[in-house]
C-alpha cells in the first residue's frame, strides 16, 4: 500500500474541520445543511487516503447521497411553517467555549499521542473482508441492526403518517 | 446451528410478535384492537417460560456475541415481568386516549428484545446495537400521543440527548477497541489484566463510557432529559420507561464495569463516588419542590439510580458477587413499585380529570379507597419502610457497601433516603389527611387488566418484602455464575 501524503490528510482534515463549524455556526439552516453535505464528503475522502474504500463508497451514497439530500427537503418543505429560528441558537456560548477548548486539548493530548493495540490492517480491508467479518463474527448484531430499523420505521408511521380513518 | 437458534428462541417469539402485532393491527376494526396486549402478554409470558426452562444451559453463541448464563435468565425474566405489567397498565389509557394501536405493544416487545440483547452480550458491537434497539424504541413510545403537545417535546427531547449521549458511548467504545484491540468482554478484560496499555486512551475511554451510560440510566450530571420525559410521555410509557431501560442499563454496567473494567476499577469508582452521590443529592432535593408526580417520581427514579450505583460501586471495590446482587435485587423492588406508582397514575388519570398534581391527590382515601391503598403501599416501598420490598433492597444494597469497606457512603445513602421519605410519604399525607381543594370528575373506566397490573406490581412489593429469599438467591447465583465464568 502506497502511503498517502500527509499535506492530503491535513488539507481534507482542515477543510472537515471548517466545514463542521459552518454547521453548527451559519444562522440559516440551507447553508448548514450545505456545509454538512461537504463536511460528509471530505469524510469520505479521507477514508479514502485511509484505503477503506468501501467506507468512503458507503459515505458518499447513504449521507451525502441520501441523508443530505433528505434534510435539504425537509428544510425546504418545512420552511414556511418554521417559527422563530432563535429558539435553536442558545446563549451559553460563553461557558461553552471555554469548557469545549479544554475538553479539546485534553483529548487531543491523550488520544493524539496515544498507543493503540487495534491492528492497522483492518483499515486496509476490502468489500470481501468486511463483508466476511459481518456476516460471520457479527452476524448476530447484523441481526439485531434490522430490528433497529423496523423500530425505527414503525416510529416514522406513528409519529407523522395520517391517522387511519375510524 | 441449532445451538443458536436455541439460545435465542425467547427473544424470537417476541419478535414474531411484534411482527404479527404490526401485521394484524390495520386488519382490525378500532373496537376489535382491545385484545392485542394479550398477544403481546402470551408472547412475554411464552418467552419467560422458555428462559426459565432452559436456565441451566450455559452457552456462548454467534461467534462469542451473546452468552446465556443465571445472570441472563435473572434479567431476562426481569425484564419480561416489566414488559408484561407495562402491557397490562396500557390498554385503557391508550383507548381512552384514542391511541389504541398494535404499535404500542410491538414497539415494547422490540425494547424488551433490546434489553435482553444489552443483558446477554459480550462484545461490545452487540451491547451497542441492543442499547440503541431499546432508546429508539422508547423515543417512539415516549412521543406515542402525537397530538399531546407535552410527549412530543418528551420524544424529541429524550431522541436529542439519547443521540448525544449514544455518540459519546460508541466513542468510548471505539477508544476502548483501540486501545485493547478486542471487542469481546472476555478478551478486553484478559489484555487489561495483561498490562502494557496507555493509560491515558483508556481513562479517556472509561470516562466516555460512563457519561454515556450514565446517560442512559439518568444519573445527575447527565440528567437532566429525565423529567421533562418522565412527565410528558404517556404515563405507561413512564412506568416503562423509568424501570425497564434502567434495569437494562444496570445489567450492562454491572457486566461491564465489574467484570470486564474490574482491574482498572481505580477509575471508575472515583468517577461513580461522585456521580453516586451527585445523583442522590439532586434526586431528593429536587423530588422535595414538585407538584406534578410524574415529575415526582421522576426525580425519585433518579434518586434510586443513587442507590443503584452505590452497589455498582461496592461492586468494583472487591465485594463483586455482592455488589451485584444487591443492584439485580434492588431493581427487582424498583421495577415492581415503580411500575406500580405510575400505574395507580394511569388508574387516576382513566377514571377521573386527574391533572397529575399533588394537590389531586388530596382526599383520594375516601373516593378512590382501593387506589389509596396501594399507593400507600408504593409510596412506603419507595420511601424504604418495612415489611416493603423497598425497605429491604435498601437493606440489602446498603449491607453490600458497607461489606466493601465503604460505611461513609452507606451512611450517606440513608441519610438521603430519610430526606427521600418526605416526599413519598406527603403523598399519603395528602391522600388520607387533606380534604380536596376541588373534588376530581369521575368517570368510572373499569379495566381488568389495570387491576390485574397494580394487583401483580402490589403482589411483587410485598412478596419481595416479606419472602425475598427466593428472589435473592437467584440474584446471587446469578451473580456468582458472572464472575465464575471468566
Amino acid at each position: 500500500m502506497n502511503e498517502f501524503h500527509p499535506l492530503a490528510f491535513y488539507l481534507i482534515g482542515g477543510a472537515v474541520i471548517a466545514c463542521a463549524l459552518g454547521v453548527v455556526i451559519f444562522k440559516n439552516l440551507i447553508y448548514s445543511a450545505i456545509a454538512m453535505i461537504c463536511c460528509f464528503s471530505g469524510i469520505s475522502g479521507i477514508y479514502v487516503l485511509l484505503h477503506a474504500e468501501l467506507l468512503a463508497a458507503a459515505q458518499l451514497l447513504i449521507y451525502v447521497g441520501a441523508i443530505s439530500i433528505l434534510i435539504l427537503f425537509a428544510i425546504m418543505l418545512t420552511r414556511h411553517r418554521s417559527g422563530n429560528i432563535d429558539i435553536f441558537f442558545h446563549r451559553q456560548s460563553w461557558a461553552a467555549i471555554p469548557l469545549v477548548l479544554l475538553v479539546f486539548v485534553a483529548l487531543a493530548i491523550t488520544l493524539g499521542w496515544g498507543r493503540y493495540q487495534a491492528s492497522a490492517d483492518s483499515l486496509h480491508a476490502g468489500t470481501r473482508q468486511v463483508a466476511d467479518v459481518l456476516f460471520n463474527q457479527y452476524a448476530f448484531p447484523f441481526e439485531v441492526v434490522s430490528l433497529v430499523l423496523l423500530a425505527a420505521m414503525i416510529g416514522a408511521v406513528i409519529l407523522a403518517a395520517k391517522e387511519r380513518k375510524r | 446451528m441449532s445451538n443458536e437458534i436455541v439460545a435465542v428462541i425467547p427473544e424470537l417469539m417476541l419478535i414474531a410478535t411484534a411482527v404479527v402485532l404490526l401485521l394484524v393491527d390495520p386488519l382490525l376494526p378500532a373496537d376489535g384492537r382491545r385484545g392485542l396486549s394479550y398477544l403481546g402478554i402470551f408472547a412475554c409470558a411464552m418467552a419467560s417460560l422458555s428462559v426459565y426452562f432452559m436456565r441451566n444451559t450455559e452457552v456462548t453463541v454467534f461467534n462469542g456475541s451473546i452468552s446465556t448464563d443465571r445472570y441472563t435468565v435473572y434479567f431476562k425474566i426481569l425484564f419480561l415481568a416489566i414488559a408484561v405489567i407495562a402491557m397490562l397498565l396500557s390498554e385503557k389509557h391508550l383507548e381512552l386516549n384514542g391511541r389504541l394501536l398494535g404499535d404500542y405493544y410491538a414497539l415494547i416487545l422490540l425494547a424488551t428484545v433490546g434489553m435482553m440483547v444489552m443483558a446477554e452480550a459480550i462484545d461490545i458491537v452487540t451491547f451497542f446495537v441492543g442499547i440503541e434497539l431499546t432508546a429508539l424504541a422508547g423515543y417512539v413510545l415516549a412521543g406515542f400521543f402525537r397530538y399531546d403537545e407535552l410527549s412530543v417535546e418528551a420524544s424529541v427531547k429524550y431522541f436529542l440527548t439519547g443521540a448525544f449521549a449514544s455518540a459519546f458511548l460508541l466513542m468510548g467504545l471505539a477508544l476502548l477497541y483501540g486501545a485493547t484491540g478486542a471487542t469481546a468482554y472476555e478478551e478486553i478484560g484478559a489484555r487489561i489484566a495483561a498490562g502494557g496499555l496507555d493509560g491515558g486512551v483508556m481513562v479517556t475511554a472509561i470516562i466516555m463510557l460512563t457519561a454515556g451510560l450514565a446517560y442512559k440510566v439518568g444519573a445527575v450530571p447527565f440528567h437532566n432529559w429525565a423529567p421533562d420525559v418522565y412527565q410528558g410521555a404517556p404515563t405507561p410509557v413512564s412506568a416503562f420507561l423509568t424501570v425497564g431501560p434502567k434495569a437494562a442499563g444496570f445489567a450492562a454496567i454491572v457486566k461491564f464495569f465489574i467484570m470486564v473494567l474490574g482491574t482498572e476499577s481505580g477509575t471508575w469508582v472515583r468517577l461513580l463516588v461522585v456521580m453516586a452521590i451527585l445523583t442522590m443529592l439532586t434526586g431528593a432535593t429536587m423530588a422535595l419542590v414538585q407538584h406534578n408526580l410524574k415529575r415526582m417520581l421522576a426525580y425519585s427514579s433518579i434518586a434510586h439510580v443513587g442507590y443503584l450505583l452505590l452497589a455498582v460501586i461496592a461492586g468494583g471495590e472487591g465485594s463483586e458477587s455482592f455488589g451485584s446482587a444487591a443492584v439485580m435485587f434492588y431493581l427487582a423492588a424498583y421495577a415492581m413499585m415503580n411500575l406500580g406508582a405510575f400505574g395507580v397514575l394511569v388508574y387516576l388519570a382513566n377514571n377521573s380529570d386527574y391533572d397529575y398534581s399533588l394537590d389531586g391527590v388530596a382526599g383520594l382515601g375516601r373516593s378512590f379507597p382501593s387506589a389509596g391503598v396501594v399507593m400507600t403501599m408504593f409510596m412506603l416501598s419507595l420511601a424504604g419502610i418495612p415489611p416493603t420490598a423497598g425497605f429491604f433492597a435498601k437493606f440489602y444494597l446498603f449491607a453490600a457497601v458497607v461489606d466493601a469497606g465503604m460505611a461513609w457512603l452507606a451512611v450517606v445513602g440513608v441519610l438521603f433516603s430519610v430526606v427521600s421519605a418526605y416526599y413519598y410519604l406527603r403523598v399519603i399525607v395528602y391522600m388520607y389527611m387533606r380534604e380536596p381543594v376541588r373534588p376530581l370528575a369521575e368517570s368510572r373506566e373499569r379495566s381488568i387488566d389495570l387491576g390485574l397490573g397494580l394487583g401483580l406490581a402490589a403482589l411483587g412489593v410485598i412478596l419481595l418484602g416479606v419472602l425475598p429469599a427466593p428472589v435473592i438467591d437467584a440474584a446471587r447465583d446469578a451473580a456468582t455464575s458472572l464472575f465464575t465464568s471468566i
